[in-house]
């Protein structure tokens, strides 16, 4: 799998690549871009973990439905965790779109990173798509987590429309030039 | 006649512009007087019903100049056309047609524009239905009205006055339309009857006596001051021969220096406001947040665009043109008809934005006030600050002297309050520790700080007249050898022809562009009607469909999905702040706290 992303990356990747020193950054990236790559990554890696967790749960729901009896007598336990259809589904949506999400952001994250020309849009896409689901969660009630997850999109779109990282993407040309 | 006054007749002559008028135009330059004698005098009183003074056939000049006491708040208009006659009108349209002499929009304001603006637009629109108006068949009726005028004395006349102040000759044009169709002929912003327009040509006099042109001024919409004239050598103002061109906007009749469409901008004046607190949004999120915006210094989706074409590819009036101007009339000595009445010279239809009511004449604003371009037409062109070219050096020299005079007198001034400021201080020094001296010293010290101040101003006053003394010889140098610098310097805003550059609408966007804000009133009220239930959620769709249909025609996906998730950002903030306000304000306060006490350790490890 890695030998075949490797062999797709463009030739421009690799070269970046063989040049690169044993620093952890490449040479001549700016940290606001190291910065926003690393916050979607962090995003990415959150989504991917939720997500995922949420999968194992609905692959080991019996036993752990077992594990809970053994410690809480069944009648106290919550009526909707004693049927699986009133939550599976919602559940597996949820988490097959996490998982998705997930997988954009870490991509997106490593393109940023790279300074693909598209990446500074994706990353305004994906955002975008994150606030707007936190906004309907939050209209259909939904509190906790998604605060947090406002929170982490709001900083990231904060900062990718900071004028050093549209700089950096050549997306806005920088204003002591356009002064001169 | 005088010698004075054949002699300003004579230079209104040599520099009378030549006019290009827009194909389809049906409106050219009049005298007043067969236009008076088609009109009816009315008055209009405060809470009554308007009232004929005297009706149409029966005014002169003479009876339109009688004195009228009329009170307060009562208006007096002239009226041009009454009743229309409707089969004459759609003959004349016929004929109109069969002649070709119509006019072809082409690219128009929509197609321009974003969605905000035409909706805004619309709405202007609708507002007609509200607002006084004049009535649709009447701009047929005055072209038609106007045809019979000239069938029967064919002419085409201006204005003229001759204005001397400060050095300056001022030949001021004053062109009488007897109807703007802008509106109802080009998609413009409003009709009216009668429309007075006006140039300026800025001439100077050398010690000869010879005259010779420096500037010309033309009256056009959204611009004032310094930004309507241009230099007389400025490749812009074109000329043929001494007279220069003007560009005409078709039905607004509005004076341009180059032929195009230009894009004018209508500011609804309630919606002021709402656009200040968008522009103080665009600062906050530039300036406080470090983020930036698209360019543009400011938006203006609160405006309502149109287009005055002024394309010259119709008729041309002036000398040697396919129609000459008549002999013209002089305003000085005044004519009693310009000065005595102050009413309006066409239709009063109670618009309140006035845009529809006809204007007053060529002394007078629609209230009665004096015009400015008339009691000072060099502030009126921003020239009231500099002197003729001619006699620029002059100026200059004389400045020069003064300020050299200044500073002879500056340097004495100095020399003597910085001996006696040192006096002072060396008697400070004397009186340090002698106890029976504490009141004087006390005197001292506030003399010698109103003595120090003093000296600080002489100083800066000084050093700024040398910079200016630099300045004004190297500006004399300048002059010495010919060169009058950049010729657009004093513009601010300059009004240039709109172009295709930022046009990529196939045909088929167009109509989209025209068409959209119709389909989102009519699909709103479709909702309203048969799924209320669904009020929010289908407009919001609605809304979002239409937007996301015009980015794509103008390419601009990716800036649209950049404002929407910024759009939401600021949302999400919102709610955020609300709740975790206290939290919020506990951290900043925090996070404050423990800045300063970082920068303050700094300092102590430093």
């Amino acid at each position: 799998m890695g030998q075949n992303l490797r062999g797709n990356r463009s030739q421009e990747y690799d070269a970046s690549m063989l040049t690169a020193t044993p620093k952890s950054k490449s040479p001549g990236r700016p940290w606001p871009i190291t910065l926003g790559g690393l916050l979607i990554f962090l995003q990415g890696l959150a989504f991917l973990m939720l997500s995922g967790g949420a999968m194992a749960l609905m692959a080991n729901y019996r036993f752990l439905l077992e594990q809970f009896k053994s410690f809480i007598p069944p009648n106290e336990l919550p009526p909707e965790l004693l049927d699986p259809s009133r939550f599976m589904p919602a559940l597996l949506i949820e988490a097959t779109l996490g998982l998705t999400l997930a997988l954009f952001l870490l991509l997106n994250s490593l393109r940023f990173l790279q300074r693909h020309p598209r990446a500074w849009l994706l990353a305004m896409v994906l955002q975008g798509v994150n606030l707007l689901t936190a906004l309907l969660l939050y209209w259909r009630g939904s509190r906790g987590l998604i605060f947090i997850w406002m929170l982490s999109s709001l900083v990231i779109v904060f900062h990718l429309n900071r004028a050093d990282v549209l700089n950096a993407f050549h997306l806005r040309a920088p204003e002591a030039e356009q002064l001169k | 006649m005088t010698p004075e006054t054949n002699a300003d007749r004579a230079l209104l002559r040599r520099f009378e512009p030549v006019m290009r008028y827009t194909r389809g135009e049906n409106f050219f330059p009049m005298a007043v007087e067969p236009y008076v004698q088609e009109c009816s005098l009315w008055v209009l009183r405060p809470g009554e019903e308007p009232e004929c003074l005297v009706p149409e056939g029966e005014l002169t000049l003479e009876k339109l100049a009688q004195p009228r006491a009329e009170g307060f708040n009562a208006i007096l208009y002239l009226q041009f056309i009454e009743e229309p006659n409707l089969s004459e009108i759609a003959f004349y349209l016929l004929n109109r047609a069969r002649e070709g002499n119509t006019f072809h929009p082409g690219r128009g304001r929509l197609a321009r524009v974003g969605y905000s603006s035409r909706f805004v637009g619309a709405l202007f629109s609708l507002t007609l239905l509200a607002r006084g108006r004049i009535p649709g068949e009447t701009a047929a009726a005055a072209a038609l009205t106007y045809r019979r005028l000239m069938d029967n004395d064919e002419h085409y006349k201006y204005y003229g006055r001759v204005v001397r102040q400060n050095g300056w000759i001022v030949l001021q044009y004053w062109f009488f339309y007897p109807f703007n169709n802008w509106r109802s002929g080009f998609f413009g912003v409003n009709d009216h009857e009668a429309d007075w327009e006006m140039v300026n040509v800025y001439l100077s006099e050398n010690a000869q006596g010879e005259v010779q042109p420096e500037w010309v001024a033309y009256a056009a919409h959204d611009f004032s001051g310094d930004d309507l004239r241009r230099r007389w050598d400025d490749a812009e103002v074109e000329k043929v021969g001494e007279h220069p061109v003007i560009y005409v906007g078709a039905g607004s009749h509005a004076s341009y220096f180059q032929p195009g469409e230009y894009l004018t901008e209508l500011e609804i004046p309630f919606l002021a406001p709402l656009q200040q607190v968008l522009n103080s949004v665009r600062r906050a999120w530039q300036n406080f947040l470090g983020q930036t915006a698209d360019e543009g210094a400011e938006v203006n989706i609160l405006r309502i665009p149109f287009v005055d074409y002024a394309r010259g590819d119709g008729l041309t009036i002036g000398p040697g043109q396919a129609k000459e101007w008549r002999e013209p009339e002089l305003l000085d000595p005044l004519p009693a008809w310009a000065r005595a009445y102050r009413g309006l010279w066409g239709v009063f239809v109670r618009d309140p934005v006035a845009g529809e009511n006809a204007p007053a004449g060529p002394l007078f604003n629609r209230d009665g006030r004096v015009r400015r371009a008339w009691y000072d037409p060099l502030g009126w062109a921003g020239l009231d600050k500099l002197p003729p070219h001619t006699q620029e050096p002059n100026w200059v020299q004389e400045r020069l002297m003064e300020l050299r005079l200044r500073q002879t007198e500056l340097r004495g001034a100095l020399a003597e309050k910085s001996h006696e400021l040192m006096d002072l201080g060396v008697e400070d020094l004397a009186m340090e520790g002698h106890p029976h001296l504490n009141k004087l010293h006390a005197a001292h010290v506030k003399r010698m700080a109103a003595v120090s101040n003093e000296v600080a101003a002489l100083r800066a006053e000084q050093a700024e007249n040398e910079a200016l003394l630099e300045a004004l010889t190297l500006y004399a140098q300048q002059l010495a050898r010919g060169e009058r610098g950049d010729v657009h310097a004093h513009i601010k805003r300059a009004h240039s022809p709109a172009t295709d550059d930022g046009l990529k609408l196939s045909s088929f966007a167009e109509t989209w562009s025209a068409l959209s804000i119709g389909l989102l009133m009519i699909g709103f009220m479709l909702i309203v009607l048969f799924a209320r239930q669904f009020l929010l959620i289908g407009l919001t769709v609605l809304i979002a469909a239409i937007v996301f249909v015009e980015a794509g025609f103008r390419r601009q996906l990716a800036q649209l999905v950049t404002s929407v998730t910024i759009g939401l950002a600021w949302v999400c903030a919102l709610i955020l702040l609300f709740e975790f306000f206290w939290q919020i304000v506990v951290l900043g306060v925090i996070a404050a706290g423990t800045y300063i006490m970082w920068e303050n350790l700094r300092e102590l490890r430093g």
